[in-house]
């Protein structure tokens, strides 16, 4: 429990300049804060390990602009957690618990641009579980989407589904 | 499940120049292998509304379930409400829209009540069919241990105490989905006073008018056929087989049917009109949709071996008030007569060094006639099993009727080694099916192969790990070969399949010799897909 602590520590310490360990790698967010990594965590990012490679591994500092400083920290915990092998079910539970919808997507988003395949998987089973059991008004608002049906069209559409439409959960608006 | 596939290129450029404040826009613009990737972890209520969020959600999800599709489980939660929910959550936790429904329940179970309440969770416009059975195969819904659950005898004979004492709850449910057919359930009416033989017919022409009004073709790729418990099966058998071009698979269980419902509902307001003796789920294929190709396959385990010589029946007598028959006979190229007590008398010395007495049938070679209506009657053999009930210094005894002067008969007993190494086969035969797609997926061209996607098993009664001395024997060939594939079934009084194109592995019978019930075996139903030859995914 202490290494883990120790090692979430290190991971945060913020734009501080640490000389003995030059192979640390460093994160530029797009709001311009500096996260230094060990190398095997940027090996988990594959955006970031292929700049690394590109550069035969001259550039150590790498600007993120999509991501920003608050989103950041929770995908280099996901990654020092799977590096350790320890992504377990209970993990994962605190970790989206902690995060509200808009986090949820950022977080997707950030995932998607490092490439990072299994925090991907898991931020699109939190995306279903969360439109699971709503209503088609509810995912639309979720993911901001125009419907582009004509009314005809989405009628015939519902007849066909009839069968699904018991029991949607009551559209409970998102915690912020 | 599907795999989302997505490279770095992609993904990389979807999110290109994006600011990060526009969160909904730049979900909205995710490519479509994210979006896949999301959708297809919806359970398939969920997944039915995305498909009505906008036209590129649609198309995704028509992509996601491109495929046809099984999905099965089992509970052996003792309240019907709690089972019911938990197999029904279970088949659909994943995107799927059901096209048909099997249930089987143990007698605990209400049958009637099950059927209303699947149908309000599955809808009302698709074929659901409640058997009653006294055992079922299945994966657990919430453990995922694969069991097959053999309760209590249900036609053993024994007294309503006893029977009472057996009642046992369970449930498995099967659905499937099934682009490119159509399912219908068709049922066997029987008016009362009227002779079984013309409803066979008008029940053969009722499916073959189901088939041609979806598919313009007379015939259906498959029919599941659950019988009533006081029905006799042979003539809808033989009839069904002699309708049926030898490419129709026929499956099923003769006993068992209990309450069903048709997926059109103009079918539902003529079951008034007389008995239901049997249920046929027809399987037709839709003249509409004609992407990739979904076939079914049949494997059978055989579990009795012949014993002695063959005979021919002299004189017989039938008994219709319980249904049997009493019959003389004589060893084949004899003239000696021979009593039911002198047959069986050599019959159990040739079973000597048996430990436990095996159950007896006979195998009557029988030559009929057989025709559909006003046809004319055409010549066929088969073979039909008859349990034996016992014999004294007059005649043999034996269940059903159907047997004349002059059969050929032989005796069979149940054998568990027999059945083992058919087993095997059926293990090896699902194998080659298996290797195929493997070797195909190794040239890189796995998505094109033969993909068997989901089975069906009829197991005797009498096998089961009692018969075998270990669990799940008879459903280990299927999942050895297909771990996670939709697999589940029920123990059956009579199981049945008739001899077609599509049977893999061992085949039950000597060809022109046909025989469709069979005693002590297990029938496999194996669903397959081959996807269009141009198919992208």
């Amino acid at each position: 429990m202490a290494e883990e602590v120790s090692s979430q520590m290190n991971s945060l310490s913020i734009s501080e300049t640490n000389p003995s360990s030059s192979a640390t790698i460093s994160l530029v967010s797009g709001d311009d804060i500096v996260f230094k990594v060990e190398p095997t965590i940027a090996k988990e990012m594959e955006t970031v390990q292929s700049f690394i490679d590109e550069t035969d591994g001259k550039i150590t500092t790498i600007p993120l602009p999509n991501i920003s400083s608050h989103d950041l920290p929770y995908v280099i915990e996901y990654c020092e957690k799977s590096i350790a092998g320890k992504i377990t079910k209970e993990f994962e539970a605190e970790f989206v618990k902690k995060l509200n919808n808009e986090e949820v997507k950022e977080l997707f988003l950030a995932a998607n641009y490092l490439n990072i395949k299994k925090l991907l998987d898991f931020l699109s089973q939190v995306i279903a579980d969360r439109i699971a059991n709503k209503s088609v008004e509810y995912v639309r608002r979720y993911f901001g989407i125009e419907n582009d049906f004509t009314p005809e069209e989405e009628a015939k559409l519902r007849e066909e589904l009839a069968w699904t439409f018991t029991g949607v959960d009551p559209d409970d608006e998102d915690e912020n | 499940m599907e795999e989302a596939p997505c490279s770095s290129s992609a993904a990389r450029s979807s999110t290109k120049g994006k600011s990060s404040n526009d969160l909904n826009i730049g979900i909205t613009l995710l490519n479509d292998d994210l979006l896949h990737n999301i959708l297809t972890r919806l359970p398939a209520l969920s997944f039915a509304s995305a498909s009505c969020v906008s036209k590129s959600w649609n198309s995704i999800c028509s992509r996601i379930i491109s495929r046809p599709k099984l999905s099965s489980a089992l509970s052996l939660n003792p309240s019907l409400r709690e089972a019911v929910k938990e197999v029904v959550n279970k088949v659909l936790s994943e995107p799927i829209r059901p096209h048909f429904a099997i249930v089987n329940v143990g007698c605990g179970f209400d049958a009637n009540k099950i059927l209303r309440l699947i149908q309000r969770k599955l809808g009302f416009n698709i074929p659901i069919i409640v058997t009653v059975n006294n055992g079922i195969i299945g994966r657990d819904a919430l453990t995922d241990e694969f069991k097959e659950v053999k309760w209590g005898a249900l036609f053993s004979g024994i007294g309503d105490d006893e029977y009472a004492r057996h009642i046992n709850e369970g449930i498995v449910l099967t659905i499937g989905y099934l682009p490119g057919l159509k399912v219908e359930a068709i049922p066997l009416i029987r008016p009362p006073k009227t002779p079984q033989e013309p409803c066979v017919d008008s029940f053969i022409m009722d499916i073959k008018e189901y088939s041609a009004s979806v598919s313009g073709r007379q015939f259906p790729i498959g029919v599941i056929l659950f019988g009533e418990a006081s029905t006799d099966m042979k003539l809808v058998l033989e009839k069904l087989d002699y309708a049926m071009p030898i490419d129709t698979v026929i499956v099923g269980d003769e006993r068992g049917c209990s309450v069903f419902r048709c997926g059109n509902d103009s079918r539902n307001a003529c079951f008034s009109k007389g008995f239901i003796e049997a249920v046929a789920l027809v399987f037709a294929q839709d003249r509409n949709r004609s992407s990739g190709n979904i076939r079914f396959h049949v494997a059978f385990s055989n579990g009795v071996s012949p014993v002695g010589g063959k005979y021919k029946a002299a004189s017989v007598r039938t008994n219709s008030t319980d249904c049997s028959t009493w019959l003389t006979a004589k060893r084949e190229g004899h003239q000696e007569l021979l009593d039911g007590e002198s047959i069986l008398h050599d019959i159990n010395t040739l079973l000597e060094n048996h430990i436990e007495p095996p159950e007896l049938y006979i195998g009557v070679t029988k030559n009929r006639k057989v025709s559909i209506g006003a046809e004319k009657p055409m010549p066929r053999t088969c073979i039909a099993y008859h349990g034996v009930v016992g014999g004294d210094e007059e005649y043999l005894y034996v269940d059903g009727m159907g047997i004349k002067t002059g059969d050929i008969f032989r005796f069979y007993h149940s054998a568990p080694n027999a059945a083992l190494a058919s087993l095997a086969e059926v293990r090896d035969a699902l194998n080659n099916m298996k290797l195929e797609k493997n070797s195909r997926s190794f040239e890189g061209n796995g998505d094109n192969a033969t993909n068997v996607f989901g089975g069906i098993l009829f197991a005797c009664y009498g096998r089961g790990d009692s018969f075998f001395g270990r669990p799940n024997a008879d459903s280990s060939p299927f999942l050895e070969n297909f771990p996670g594939v939709p697999f589940a079934g029920i123990f059956c009084c009579g199981e049945m399949v008739r001899p077609c194109t599509t049977l893999i592995g061992p085949s039950p019978d000597a060809k022109p010799i046909s025989c469709f019930l069979h005693v002590y075996s297990s029938v496999y139903l194996v669903m397959s897909y081959d996807p269009p030859p141009s198919a992208e995914h």
